[in-house]
C-alpha cells in the first residue's frame, strides 16, 4: 500500500495531490454542499472563505472521511479516498478542527507524541526517527520548553501551538486547517500563519478556513469562495476580494484597498451609521 | 530517571498488594491466632486448611480481581465517554444485572444460577445499548443516551418486582445490590477470575488507542483511529468485565468511580500507565474494604459497597479539601 502510494506520488508529482469532483455531501439526507469540483495541487495555500454556514467545514469533514459523498468522489493522489485506510490517511493529511476539547490533563509532550500513531499503531516503541519528528516539530512550533507542562494549564495561544504540533507530528503532506486563529490576538495570530507559509514553502501542502480576508488575501496563494454550498468564485485574491463579490456574498457594504507594504487587497468594513454619514 | 520513578511506584504497589492479601487472610470473621492460620496454609490442620484455602483465599483473590477489573473498565469508560464522572455502571449494565438477579430471586434460584442471571441480565442489557446505538449514527452521545435511558427502565422494572414481592425474597437482593463478595462459587471464582484478567490485558494493550480516544471520535479519527470500530470494541470488553464482576459479588460502587480519578491525578491519563496502576490500587481497595466488612462488628457481615463508599468518599473529600491543586481531572 505505502510503495504503491509513493510510485503513484512519484509519477504525479506534477498533478493534483487532492481532486474533487462533482462533490455533493451533507448530513442525513440534506445537501449542505452541492456538486463542487476543485483540486488541491502539491504545495497549494488554499483559502476557504465565505459566510457562516456556506459548508466550509461539511466540506473538510468529507474530504477527511468524517462523512461519505452523497454523490461525486474525492481522489487523495489519484486514488478513491474510499479505499484509503483511516490510519493511511492520517499518514498523509492532517487536521487542525475548529474547536478541541481536550477533558484530560496529558503533558505537552504526551500529547503531541499521540501524533505519531498513524506510524507507530498501537504497540510499537518510537524509534530514532520517531524522536527526531517529535523535537523537530516543538522546535519549530516553539512548545520545547512547554514539553512537561500540562495542556490544561497552557494558554490558549500556547495550546494552539501545541495542538499544531501534534498534526505536524503525524508528518503529513497536506494539512487542513480549520479557522485556527480564532481565539488569537494579532500576534499570535502573525506569528502562527508566518510558521505556516513556512512550512509550506518547505512542501507542506495548506488548505485553511479563515474568516479574516485579509488574513487570507495576505498569506493564501489561493482563494476559494464558498456560498451556500457552491463555489462562488476560485482564484488569486485579486480575482476573489473583488468588493462586488463580497457585498454579495456577505450581503454587507465593504470597501476593497491595496495593502501598502505587501500590495495584497484588504477588505475594510462600513458600518451602518458611517453609510448614513457619507 | 522517569522509568527508575515508575518502577519504585510499581515495587511499592505490589508490596502493598501483597500486604493486602496477607492483612484479608489472617483477618476474619473467626477469631483465630496468627500460628493457627499459619498452620492453615501450610496444611497442618484439617479444619483451618479448608477456612483458609476454601473460604479466605477464593475470597481475597476474588476481592482483588473485581476491585482490579471495575478500576480498568472505569477507566476505559472515563476515557471513551469523556466524562471524569462516569463509570462501569453509567452505560447500564449494573441496571440489567439487578434486573437480572431480582427476577433470579422471585424464581427462587440458588446462588450459583443467581450469578449467571445477573451476568445475563447485564449482556442483554449491554446488547440493547449497542443495538440502539448501532442503528443511529454510532457515537458516543447515542451510546450515553441509550445506556441512561436502559438503566432507567430496568432500575424501574427491579422496584416494581420489590414492590409486588414478599420481604424474605428481596432481603437478599437487596444485600446483592450493596455488594457482596461472600456468595460466590469456587468454579466461578475461577472463571470470572479469568475473564477480568484477560479483559484487563486487553484493555492495555489498546491503551495508544483510548488516550488518542480522549480527543474524542473526531480528532482521534483525523490521527489514525477507526473511532467507531474501536469504540465499540472497549465497550463490548470494559461491558463483560464489568458484567463478571457484578455477577460474582453485586454491584459494588465508587470503586470504578473513585479510583481511576485518584490514579489520574498521579500518573497522569496516559492508559498504558493509568490503566495497571489503578487495578493495582483498586485491588488493594477493594481487598482491605472487604477485609473491614467482614470484621467490623462480626458476626454480622456488612456489604463491602458500603464500606467502599464511605471509605472511598471520605479519602477523596480528604484531598480535595486539602490538596491545594486538585482537579477533577
Amino acid at each position: 500500500m505505502d510503495d504503491i502510494l509513493k510510485y503513484k506520488s512519484a509519477n504525479m508529482s506534477c498533478k493534483a495531490l487532492l481532486e474533487v469532483q462533482a462533490l455533493s455531501c451533507g448530513y442525513g439526507k440534506k445537501e449542505i454542499i452541492k456538486d463542487i469540483s476543485f483540486s488541491v495541487k502539491e504545495g497549494a495555500f488554499l483559502g476557504v472563505l465565505g459566510p457562516n454556514g456556506a459548508g466550509k467545514t461539511t466540506l473538510f469533514r468529507a474530504l477527511t472521511k468524517i462523512i461519505k459523498p452523497i454523490q461525486g468522489t474525492i481522489f487523495y493522489k489519484g486514488e478513491d479516498i474510499i479505499g484509503i485506510s483511516v490510519r493511511q490517511m492520517a499518514k498523509e493529511v492532517a487536521v487542525l478542527p475548529q474547536v478541541l476539547d481536550i477533558p484530560f490533563s496529558f503533558t505537552v509532550e504526551e500529547f503531541v507524541f499521540l501524533g505519531r500513531y498513524s506510524h507507530l499503531g498501537g504497540f510499537k516503541k518510537p524509534d530514532k526517527n520517531d524522536e527526531a519528528v517529535l523535537k523537530r516539530v516543538m522546535d519549530e512550533t516553539g512548545v520545547m520548553d512547554l514539553r512537561y507542562r500540562k495542556i490544561n494549564q497552557l494558554s490558549i495561544g500556547e495550546r494552539q501551538r501545541v495542538i499544531f504540533a501534534q498534526a505536524l507530528a503525524q508528518e503529513p503532506r497536506l494539512i487542513l486547517l480549520d479557522e485556527p486563529v480564532n481565539h488569537l490576538d494579532i500576534r499570535y495570530q502573525i506569528e502562527f500563519m508566518d510558521l505556516l507559509r513556512d512550512l509550506n514553502i518547505n512542501g507542506l501542502s495548506v488548505v485553511i478556513i479563515l474568516h479574516d480576508l485579509n488574513l487570507a488575501a495576505e498569506y493564501c496563494k489561493n482563494l476559494l469562495l464558498l456560498n451556500k454550498g457552491k463555489i462562488r468564485v476560485q482564484g488569486r485574491a485579486e480575482e476573489v476580494l473583488d468588493y462586488k463579490i463580497i457585498e454579495e456574498v456577505y450581503n454587507t457594504l465593504v470597501v476593497v484597498e491595496k495593502n501598502p507594504i505587501s500590495g495584497k487587497p484588504y477588505v475594510l468594513l462600513v458600518s451602518k451609521n458611517s453609510k448614513k454619514g457619507a | 530517571m522517569k522509568r527508575n520513578k515508575i518502577g519504585i511506584v510499581l515495587l511499592i504497589l505490589i508490596l502493598g498488594l501483597a500486604s493486602s492479601i496477607l492483612v484479608s487472610v489472617f483477618f476474619g470473621g473467626g477469631k483465630f491466632s496468627f500460628s493457627e492460620i499459619l498452620s492453615g496454609i501450610f496444611l497442618k490442620s484439617k479444619i483451618l486448611e479448608i477456612i483458609v484455602w476454601r473460604i479466605r483465599v477464593p475470597r481475597t483473590i476474588l476481592s482483588i480481581f473485581v476491585g482490579a477489573g471495575l478500576a480498568a473498565s472505569g477507566c476505559a469508560f472515563q476515557a471513551i465517554l469523556r466524562n471524569p464522572l462516569a463509570e462501569p455502571y453509567t452505560l447500564g449494565v449494573s441496571g440489567g444485572a439487578a434486573l437480572g438477579v431480582s427476577i433470579g430471586a422471585v424464581l427462587g434460584l440458588g446462588a450459583l444460577s443467581l450469578s449467571i442471571s445477573a451476568f445475563l441480565g447485564a449482556l442483554i442489557c449491554v446488547f440493547l445499548v449497542y443495538v440502539m446505538a448501532t442503528k443511529s449514527l454510532f457515537s458516543v452521545n447515542t451510546l450515553i443516551l441509550a445506556g441512561v435511558v436502559l438503566s432507567f427502565v430496568f432500575s424501574a422494572l427491579v422496584l416494581l418486582i420489590f414492590a409486588v414481592c414478599k420481604t424474605e425474597k428481596i432481603h437478599s437482593t437487596l444485600l446483592w445490590l450493596m455488594g457482596d463478595l461472600s456468595s460466590a462459587n469456587l468454579n466461578l471464582i475461577k472463571i470470572v477470575c479469568m475473564s477480568i484478567g484477560a479483559g484487563i490485558i486487553a484493555l492495555i494493550f489498546l491503551g495508544r488507542e483510548i488516550d488518542i480516544l480522549t480527543l474524542g471520535e473526531e480528532k482521534a479519527h483525523y490521527l489514525g483511529v477507526d473511532s467507531a470500530n474501536v469504540i465499540k470494541v472497549l465497550f463490548v470488553i470494559s461491558s463483560l468485565i464489568t458484567g463478571a464482576c457484578v455477577a460474582s459479588s453485586g454491584i459494588i460502587g465508587f470503586v470504578g468511580l473513585i479510583i481511576p480519578h485518584f490514579v489520574r491525578h498521579f500518573t497522569g491519563p496516559k492508559h498504558s500507565v493509568l490503566i495497571p496502576t489503578s487495578c493495582v490500587c483498586g485491588a488493594i481497595f477493594l481487598c482491605l474494604a472487604d477485609t473491614i466488612a467482614r470484621i467490623i462488628i462480626y458476626p454480622i457481615e456488612l456489604p463491602v459497597g458500603a464500606i467502599t463508599g464511605i471509605l472511598g468518599g471520605v479519602v477523596l473529600l480528604f484531598f480535595i479539601i486539602k490538596g491545594k491543586e486538585w482537579t477533577i481531572f
